[in-house]
């Protein structure tokens, strides 16, 4: 089956079992969003797709081809592309730096065409190429996450808590822009903990509450009224 | 089955929990071979010249214990030490004619001293950079001692006196290999009492791990420049000995390459265990004897056993046996035969002679946090939070993903460099303590990503708590003296008592690292409870657990707070267990307080609701 | 005044061999976070073999260092690979350090057993160390120029593969953020390997052009890695450049140490120094403070 399928997925870190048996599928194209509070466990779920980390039992197929326990650097060579949690720019390097890090072991001639692309729709990134990427703001390291994943051309695109520790302003904004940003049929797996924003963008979404599945469904069900998916969240009844 | 369990009968006598004695098994078997040693020294002394050498890198490998093996701090300067040893014994038997009396003393003083000069980088720099940093000190220490003519005698070095003891001269040859002995025993003896101790339980703790040794309200500081002290103080005893086999004090032959070689023969033999001092010594002194052809090939052949032995048994030969032991006993008995019926307590632990002092109906715990503000770079990650917790409550800490509250607490608590901020703690300001006087001001806390000692079972997490109320002195322990013993065994009743109140009474001899996530967090309480805390900071007892078992728990930890009247401050997701528990509730979000009130008011609180899900 | 310069540029020489060390020593702990142990012996190992070859089985000066090059690749290659690859995924650093350990004392016997334990000072072709020239009353060795001209090279060439080439961007990368780095999809085995390897050659690279300069014994590099690792303590041990000017430094201070304090004094200066800097400026004397610590 094409786009990403993932089947009683088990991931620990030692002993400590952390996520206990989750399936999740997601369409070749399709956008879908994890939800849930904090410590559920959607980071580890998204680290264990992009090779981070290894599953201890279950599997995890890409267009039909196992890629659970892969190495990082295998992935992203299919096309696995992580934006992650908390940006991760790599604060001492340049921003053109950062972005040809994306770029690693791939043609220059690719990368001056994604280059292009990624400061034609962030212009203040051109403008502060030559500057350390530790000293952007939070919102400028955010477009900076973004551009990687772009250069990196991604087939499947794991984004991992977008919103963190940003103006909620500027996490709609971004919102907003990631349709311009990837192409139509980049499939992807969003991890969010504030729903409002991520149903808007995602057609179907699931819920992970303390490393198991406790809902799934349609983006549009709850799109008016996210504050109905309190109790999935937090396991107690409003 | 249901034979009737006298009331008086204790948690640690039900568990069959070993209490600690004056002498051990191993004490024993120790002593036999010494003898045997010491019977044969006579009978063969062709050998007597490899049996004392021997014998003075078992001794030396016994001090780097305490340094490497208990505290975790790799040395490569511990040279220094022996040579310290040497050239006092060399100067005090040709310059003042004194005998053993006073080169043992001076040695293991002068020593001790430099160990604690030595040991200061470790409070600098990791682990990484303290063994290049000692191997510098061995390097240089060599050249020093070159040009300090003097002292050392320079490159040719400083003959050795007499060997006398009060005035009494004693051939060398196997009353040498005798005296040796004795004070190998003596060594052994002081380091098994530390094993044993308090000391090198804080040891090791701080080894596995320093962040929460400090919480438990460990000096680690201290703990850490002390190991050095005593490492170095008893490898100058056995630099005396060297002194008195060479008769000739030579600086060159204490350099680098000797620093090494004690290093490798302590981790091919196995550097947490006393037998593996004696075989890494064994193998070290013993395998040159075999043929001249091992002789010539004895670096490559140690450098290469410790490349070997890294790969496939990093606890070395000891480890090795001890596997192979496991291996052979699992394989004999019967799989089945071990379970013993664990038999249930009859009434509650916190009645038990042991914890019902520990009973206060006097409310402690009362927290003024006035402006508390962390930043990192220039983010604020905790920006002016301010609350007063009343004596005895029970308050919780809500907020979404990097709102702050970890840091918040790590602010209260001392983990974190730079917060600023008002904290007191029943009216005693802790802002400016270092967060093991914090702790032993009252604070106990728990770690959100279970900061436990790996390599300590669950009842020594419990003993480690305890340590904040423990009262004997390093020395005492160093030999074990009759309040020593009585401490500790009363000591081992209440963590006894405490791990049953918590139902991990059965796993207390588990390394906790191979226990279930669930149990390990009970763990972490247990260390927080056993210090008998003011007030105790949770961070998220809950995360990753079921709820049944995170209510189950939190129902043990109220119990017990209750029952000492302390305080509790709990940091928790899983919004359903804090409302539960708690009669209030402070919600953070991007580092200020949005909401403080009963959960009733914050779980309706629109701004919570939106802090939370998003709109 | 003539004095002075002459000192000056004594220390200046004895300086490049430390900048060389400290910056092999930082390159391997900032993107690994791992000390090599052996990395003195290895450098030794490399200088004896270029000499011995040339002095010894005739072989011309260059082709002996260019054999002592590929050597030094390809012994490093083996042993990371052999001996601190199968240790990092444990995660523990302890056990790697300690492998190097094992790894230092396996090499330094392996040369003790080839080259004997006595000292041996080798000559360069033309006996260019023993050319001098006199500007007004400053005396200079040719060959010290030579140490001068590598240490530049070297330096230079070091600095071209970190700022301009893709394996330098990945260890930089590497160095600053782990796993963002294998988030986009640079291997840590093969960055890993690169570093040790580049590492070794500076190191190489030091041990031939210093032999000359020192009697080679089987430890004569062992000397020079103690004071690589002060100058890289004096750099805050995660700046290569640091690590260089720390060395140039503690060069000039062991110069003028030497000339003006007892000598039991100029001996015991690395450890004084490091525990100076420990002490005061534990991040090193050239950068500044780096950010927070979380629990």
């Amino acid at each position: 089956m094409s786009g990403l399928s993932i089947n009683n997925l088990k991931v620990g870190y030692g002993r400590n079992e952390v996520i206990h048996g989750v399936d999740i599928k997601v369409g070749a194209g399709e956008k879908v969003a994890l939800l849930g509070a904090n410590g559920a466990g959607k980071s580890t779920v998204l680290k264990t797709i992009s090779g981070l980390l290894t599953p201890t039992e279950g599997s995890i197929t890409f267009n039909g081809e196992e890629i659970g326990g892969s190495n990082p650097a295998a992935l992203v060579e299919m096309g696995v592309i992580q934006v992650p949690e908390g940006r991760r720019v790599f604060p001492g390097l340049n921003v053109e730096d950062n972005l040809k890090v994306a770029n690693y072991g791939k043609s220059p001639d690719l990368f001056e065409e994604g280059l292009e692309a990624v400061y034609n729709k962030f212009p203040i990134l051109k403008e502060r190429r030559k500057q350390a990427a530790g000293l952007l703001s939070g919102g400028q390291q955010q477009m900076l996450s973004l551009s990687r994943a772009i250069i990196a051309k991604p087939r499947l695109l794991l984004i991992d808590e977008m919103s963190l520790g940003l103006a909620p302003l500027l996490v709609k904004e971004f919102y907003e822009q990631l349709g311009d940003l990837f192409s139509e049929d980049v499939t992807l797996l969003l991890v969010e903990q504030n729903a409002g924003l991520a149903l808007k963008y995602c057609s179907r979404f699931y819920v992970l509450r303390n490393g198991e599945l406790v809902l799934q469904s349609d983006s549009s069900d709850y799109i008016d009224d996210p504050t109905a998916l309190q109790s999935a969240y937090l396991g107690v009844d409003a | 089955m249901s034979d009737p369990i006298e009331k008086s009968t204790t948690a640690l006598e039900r568990a069959n929990i070993p209490l600690p004695k004056f002498l051990k098994k191993n004490h024993y078997f120790g002593f036999l071979g010494i003898l045997l040693v010491y019977l044969l020294a006579g009978t063969y002394s062709e050998y007597s010249q490899t049996i004392m050498n021997t014998i003075i890198f078992a001794i030396i490998g016994a001090s780097l214990i305490v340094v490497f093996g208990m505290a975790g701090q790799l040395t490569l300067g511990h040279t220094i030490f022996v040579a310290a040893g040497v050239f006092l014994s060399a100067n005090i038997t040709t310059v003042w004619t004194r005998g053993l009396e006073t080169e043992l003393p001076i040695a293991f003083g002068v020593a001790f001293l430099l160990g604690l000069i030595v040991g200061f980088p470790s409070l600098r720099v990791n682990e990484l950079y303290l063994a290049l940093a000692t191997f510098a000190v061995a390097f240089v220490g060599v050249q020093v001692l070159f040009e300090w003519k003097q002292f050392s005698g320079g490159g040719s070095g400083k003959p050795v006196g007499k060997l006398e003891l009060f005035g009494y001269e004693f051939s060398r040859g196997p009353t040498l290999v005798r005296i040796a002995l004795v004070l190998m025993l003596i060594t052994f003896w002081v380091v098994g009492n530390y094993q044993d101790g308090r000391t090198g339980r804080s040891w090791n703790a701080l080894r596995t791990s320093e962040t929460a040794a400090r919480a438990a309200g460990l000096p680690v500081a201290w703990l850490k420049i002390l190991c050095f002290g005593i490492g170095g103080g008893l490898a100058a005893i056995g630099g005396v000995l060297y002194a008195h086999t060479l008769r000739y004090a030579i600086p060159e032959n204490y350099g680098v390459a000797l620093s090494i070689i004690v290093v490798l023969a302590l981790i091919i033999g196995g550097k947490h265990r006393l037998m593996g001092a004696v075989l890494g010594a064994v193998f070290v002194k013993w395998l040159p004897e075999l043929s001249r052809d091992v002789q010539e090939y004895e670096g490559l052949i140690y450098g290469g056993t410790l490349i070997i032995l890294t790969l496939i048994a990093p606890d070395g030969l000891v480890g090795m046996f001890e596997w192979l032991g496991e291996r052979l006993k699992n394989l004999k008995s019967d799989p089945g035969a071990e379970t013993t019926s664990f038999v249930a307590k009859e009434t509650s632990p916190l009645d038990s002679e042991y914890l019902a002092p520990l009973s206060s109906s006097d409310p402690k715990g009362s927290l003024i946090v006035r402006d508390a503000a962390v930043a990192f770079g220039g983010v604020k990650a905790v920006d002016g939070v301010s609350f007063e917790i009343p004596a005895g409550g029970v308050t919780g800490l809500i907020g979404s993903n990097g709102a702050g509250k970890t840091t918040l607490f790590n602010a209260i608590t001392g983990h974190v460099k730079g917060a600023t901020g008002q904290f007191i703690l029943d009216g005693e300001e802790i802002s400016q303590k270092p967060i093991h006087n914090r702790a032993l001001s009252g604070l106990g806390r728990t770690f959100q990503n279970l900061n436990l000692h790996d390599d300590l079972n669950v009842l020594e997490h419990a003993l480690l708590g305890l340590d904040r109320n423990m009262k004997y002195g390093r020395i005492a322990e160093s030999f074990r003296m009759p309040w020593v013993l009585r401490e500790e065994k009363n000591a081992h009743y209440v963590a006894a008592e405490l791990l049953d109140h918590m139902d991990l009474l059965e796993y207390w001899d588990e390394k906790v690292e191979d226990l279930p996530y669930g149990l390990q967090k009970r763990v972490d309480v247990v260390r927080a409870l056993a210090t008998n805390p003011s007030i105790l900071l949770l961070d998220e007892p809950a995360a990753g657990l079921p709820t049944a078992e995170a209510l189950e728990m939190m129902k043990k930890v109220q119990e017990y707070a209750n029952h000492i009247s302390a305080g509790v401050l709990i940091i928790e997701h899983n919004v359903e267990l804090v409302a539960g528990v708690s009669d209030r509730i402070i919600v953070l979000d991007a580092g200020k307080t949005i909401a403080d009130g009963t959960p009733e008011e914050v779980t309706r609180n629109e701004q919570v609701i939106a802090a939370y899900l998003g709109t | 005044m003539v004095d002075y310069i002459q000192i000056a540029w004594q220390g200046l020489v004895s300086g490049f061999a430390y900048a060389l060390i400290g910056l092999a020593l930082v390159m391997v702990y900032k993107t690994a976070r791992i000390l090599n142990f052996a990395a003195g012996t290895m450098a030794g190992i490399s200088g004896f073999l270029a000499h011995w070859w040339a002095a010894e089985q005739d072989m011309p000066f260059g082709v002996a260092i260019l054999f002592a090059m590929i050597m030094t690749g390809a012994g490093t290659y083996v042993v990371e690979r052999l001996t601190v690859r199968p240790l990092v995924k444990l995660g523990d650093f302890l056990p790697i350090v300690i492998m190097t350990l094992g790894v230092e004392e396996f090499l330094a016997n392996v040369s003790l057993l080839w080259w004997g334990g006595t000292a041996r000072r080798y000559r360069v072709p033309g006996d260019i160390d023993r050319i001098n020239w006199l500007i007004g009353d400053f005396r200079l060795n040719a060959w010290h120029l030579v140490v001068a001209i590598t240490t530049f090279v070297t330096l230079s060439i070091v600095g071209y593969i970190i700022n301009q080439t893709e394996l330098g961007l990945g260890m930089k990368a590497f160095a600053e953020d782990q796993d963002a780095a294998k988030l986009m999809g640079i291997k840590e085995s093969t960055v890993s390997i690169w570093t040790w390897v580049l590492s070794a050659l500076v190191g190489g690279v030091t041990g031939i052009v210093f032999a000359p300069v020192l009697f080679l014994q089987q430890d004569y590099m062992n000397i020079i890695f103690i004071k690589g690792f002060v100058a890289a303590i004096l750099g805050g041990f995660l700046s290569l450049s640091g690590g260089v000017a720390g060395g140039l430094l503690l060069g000039e201070l062991e110069a003028f140490t030497i000339k003006w304090a007892p000598r039991e004094f100029a001996a015991a200066l690395p450890v004084v120094i490091v525990f100076i800097v420990l002490l005061i400026r534990p991040h090193g004397l050239f950068t500044r403070e780096k950010g927070h610590e979380r629990v």
